[in-house]
């Protein structure tokens, strides 16, 4: 193929200067016909050339009678679509010099240095050739015209005659031959899905043979010698079924060699096979399994020595606590005043050591995920009585007074009631720590503005200072030394409260002012299945990152018998902790309301565990449709249609429709 | 006639701490130590309560309790199972075995009584 490309560049001068006008020339001259100049001495007559006529460059000066170089860069920016631009100004302003490239210049050269040897000539072929270049990156098109033009780039240097056909082929051929010769992957061609033709380095470097002679077979190397059986079979395939798939490589010493492999058809009877090294992802992956594995059985073991330790401490606390509270009672002889006061610390102190050890256990479980929770609609009472107890005994033993304030006629909320308990026991614990002796710390509740009750429990202990609240509800934290030192646990109290909190849907608070005291509230949401939502998708927004949705499943027993409370509890036990489970506006239906990057998945791996314990207790009622109601993308507006979406399709509390959700 | 109750605990000292409370609030009370001997127990004479501890050496709570539920004499006996191990999974299958309380340790006294109360007034009804 001949190319004739040594021909002059046709270069546009936009100046209005006579003077300047002549500088370009006898500057562009020097390189002897290299160059074909025409000049213009206003925009307009530079936008009536350019569209006329093409041009291999355009130099632009800046200020023009009508106009500056930037406003031309405009007017002309179709004609100039195709053309590099340099421009040159007297001024070197960074605003003016910006404009111009802005506008869409390659170069820019100020005057002064422009007329000076071959600064302005240089800057034209740099200007072109990367203006080139761009646009063999920026094109689109098949590699070999991309290919071929990088070539002629790479062969133009704009002042010899040395950019001919010859040295184009030269590129080309040198482009092809690194690539071939360089690229890692193996590259192999075979004739009529059988012979190998040729197998680049990359390809004995892969298969680990020194030169061509190790290739299995060689001089007439088959597929069959180097592909394990079953890569060898999907070769045979129709190349139009399997483009990309893994196989295996044989090498001479028989181990198999994990690849990826990637045909093409080369004309009739020819593929090319591009075979990529899978051993380093392979090993990658079965390290990182391995990893998985081992953090899986150490989490195990973690949960079962926590379950362990918990089960030996108590055992001991409950026969000092216990035969201290006999000797109490006096069911083993008379007690002195004296003796009572004692064993009476006994008792208490041993109480705290078996609250720290709850501490504990709660707080590991809660980290890995294993608190169950079963929220459902609860009234104030049986969130306050059970705690009662043990909040009076408490005060008592600190001789703290308990104030409880709790407003009338408090609506019926939608939490797990004994975890919406353990937050004011927690609470109030830890108010009685900060309290000195005779104190008094109150536990209130009120309506909240959404429909809920907000809770809280205020002291008058010495105050949190502004740098403590940021960090007092982190794990094992503790706040200055203004506990009394009787009192110390293992700051694990206010953690589990607001992880507890978070459980419930509720949002924790905390005010304190120096020396006058501290108030720790939290909140809990009305009995409504949309409030619930809100809330959730509240929280969901707070603790993610990253694009994800928000997905509603509908559940369906097969049979259509309604839902059975132990398939219930199954498919609660299978889905996140936080996910909502509530009750369709009929028996037979579930709905799943959470938090899931592929709602499909979550819906099928659901469907597949309730098949599974279907077959196994040879039952239909566990037998399971899930189905994608509705999903949002997590935004904003998201917030309102999933709540108004789900109250549609939940009963009205009063209708008798339960909302909870376990893990 | 006082309700009778058969403790069954691996532990001494906690079984006869518990045996002092019952006997305190007026209950007949027995004592046994292992899963096997408190089932003999439970056959020979059978309790209308049985407070039946979970982890054991030998058969442990829930197969003693899976064995209880297999006599016809102990139809009528409620069992409370009581464990040192406050993990819900202990309670909720305590709960799913069809026990009629679960109570961990260490427990308070009241709590304690309260719960037998209960559980033997439902069984009087």
């Amino acid at each position: 193929m001949t190319r004739t490309v040594s021909r002059a560049m046709r270069v546009l001068v936009v100046e209005d200067e006579l003077a300047h006008q002549d500088l370009v020339r006898e500057r562009l001259d020097a390189y002897e016909g290299r160059f074909e100049l025409e000049f213009v001495g206003t925009c307009r007559e530079a936008v009536e050339r350019l569209s006329a006529s093409a041009y291999d460059c355009v130099v632009l000066d800046h200020n023009l009678p009508d106009g500056t170089g930037a406003e031309l860069l405009i007017t002309a920016r179709f004609q100039l679509l195709t053309t590099p631009v340099v421009s040159f100004s007297t001024s070197i302003d960074p605003d003016v010099v910006l404009s111009d490239f802005r506008g869409g210049c390659v170069e820019f050269v100020p005057k002064r240095e422009a007329f000076r040897g071959e600064v302005l000539g240089r800057a034209i072929v740099q200007g072109i050739k990367r203006y080139r270049t761009r646009a063999v990156v920026e094109r689109s098109g098949s590699s070999v015209e991309l290919v071929r033009r990088a070539a002629e780039l790479i062969a133009f240097d704009g002042y010899e005659d040395s950019h001919t056909d010859r040295n184009i082929e030269d590129a080309i051929e040198l482009i092809y031959e690194t690539a071939i010769k360089t690229i890692k992957d193996g590259v192999l061609l075979i004739e009529r899905r059988s012979r190998v033709i040729y197998a680049n380095p990359g390809f004995k470097l892969l298969l680990g043979i020194a030169t061509v002679d190790d290739l299995p077979g060689y001089p007439l190397t088959t597929i069959d010698d180097i592909f394990s059986a079953e890569s060898v079979g999907a070769m045979r395939e129709s190349p139009s079924e399997r483009e990309l798939y893994e196989g295996a490589l044989m090498s001479p010493s028989g181990r198999e060699i994990p690849v990826q492999i990637s045909e093409s058809p080369i004309g009739e009877h020819g593929t090319l096979l591009a075979i990529t090294d899978l051993r380093e992802i392979k090993e990658q992956q079965h390290l990182l399994e391995e990893q998985n594995r081992r953090l899986a059985d150490l989490n195990e073991m973690a949960n079962r020595f926590v379950d362990n330790v918990s089960h030996e401490f108590r055992t001991p606390l409950a026969v000092i606590k216990g035969y201290a509270e006999i000797i109490s009672e006096r069911l083993a002889g008379p007690v002195s005043d004296q003796q009572q006061e004692h064993l009476q610390t006994i008792i208490d102190r041993t109480r705290d050591l078996a609250q720290m050890v709850d501490d504990l256990l709660d707080s590991s479980k809660l980290r890995a995920k294993r608190l169950r929770v079963d929220r459902r609609a609860c009234t104030i009472e049986s969130i306050i009585d059970p705690v009662r107890d043990a909040i009076e005994q408490k005060s008592r033993a600190n001789k703290i007074t308990i104030v409880e304030d709790l407003a009338a006629g408090l609506p019926v909320v939608y939490a797990d009631a004994e975890k919406a308990g353990r937050v004011i026991t927690n609470l109030v614990v830890n108010a009685i720590k900060f309290s000195d002796e005779g104190g008094t710390v109150s536990v209130w509740a009120r309506p909240s503005l959404d429909g809920g009750i907000d809770f809280g429990v205020t002291d008058t202990g010495p105050g949190i200072s502004e740098e403590s609240l940021q960090l007092i509800f982190d794990r094992f934290q503790q706040v200055g030394g203004t506990q009394r030192s009787s009192t110390k646990g293992f700051g694990l109290g206010l953690n589990i409260a607001s992880e507890l909190v978070a459980m419930n849907l509720g949002r924790m608070s905390v005010q304190s002012e120096m020396g006058k005291g501290s108030t720790f509230g939290f909140d809990l949401p009305p009995a409504d299945p949309a409030a619930a939502a809100l809330r959730l998708l509240t929280q969901m927004q707070d603790r993610t990152e990253g694009p994800v949705s928000i997905a509603l499943l509908e559940v369906r027993t097969r049979s259509g018998v309604p839902c059975p409370d132990k398939l219930r509890g199954f498919v609660a036990s299978s889905i996140y902790p936080m996910d909502l489970i509530l009750d369709g506006t009929d028996d037979a239906g579930l709905l799943l309301f959470g938090l899931s990057t592929c709602p499909e998945r979550w819906g099928d791996r659901l469907r597949v565990e309730c098949d599974r314990v279907a077959a196994e207790f040879e039952t239909d009622d566990w037998a399971v449709d899930v189905r994608v109601v509705q999903t949002w993308a997590y935004i904003q507006d998201a917030y309102l249609g999933a709540s108004d979406t789900l109250a549609s399709r939940c009963t009205a509390w009063e209708g008798g429709a339960t909302c909870r959700t376990t893990s | 006639m006082p309700h009778h109750v058969l403790i069954v605990d691996d532990d001494r000292q906690i079984a006869r701490l518990t045996s002092t409370w019952m006997k305190a609030s007026g209950y007949r009370t027995r004592v046994a130590h292992d899963g096997e001997s408190g089932l003999e127990m439970a056959r020979a004479d059978p309790p209308d309560l049985v407070l039946l501890d979970i982890r054991m050496p030998g058969a442990d709570g829930f197969e003693v309790f899976a064995r209880m539920k297999q006599t016809p004499t102990l139809e009528k006996t409620r069992v409370v199972f009581v464990s040192a191990n406050a993990h819900e999974s202990a309670r909720t299958q305590a709960a799913e075995a069809g026990a009629s309380g679960f109570i961990s340790k260490p427990y308070e006294p009241k709590e304690l009584l309260g719960m037998v109360r209960r559980v033997l007034g439902q069984a009087a009804a």
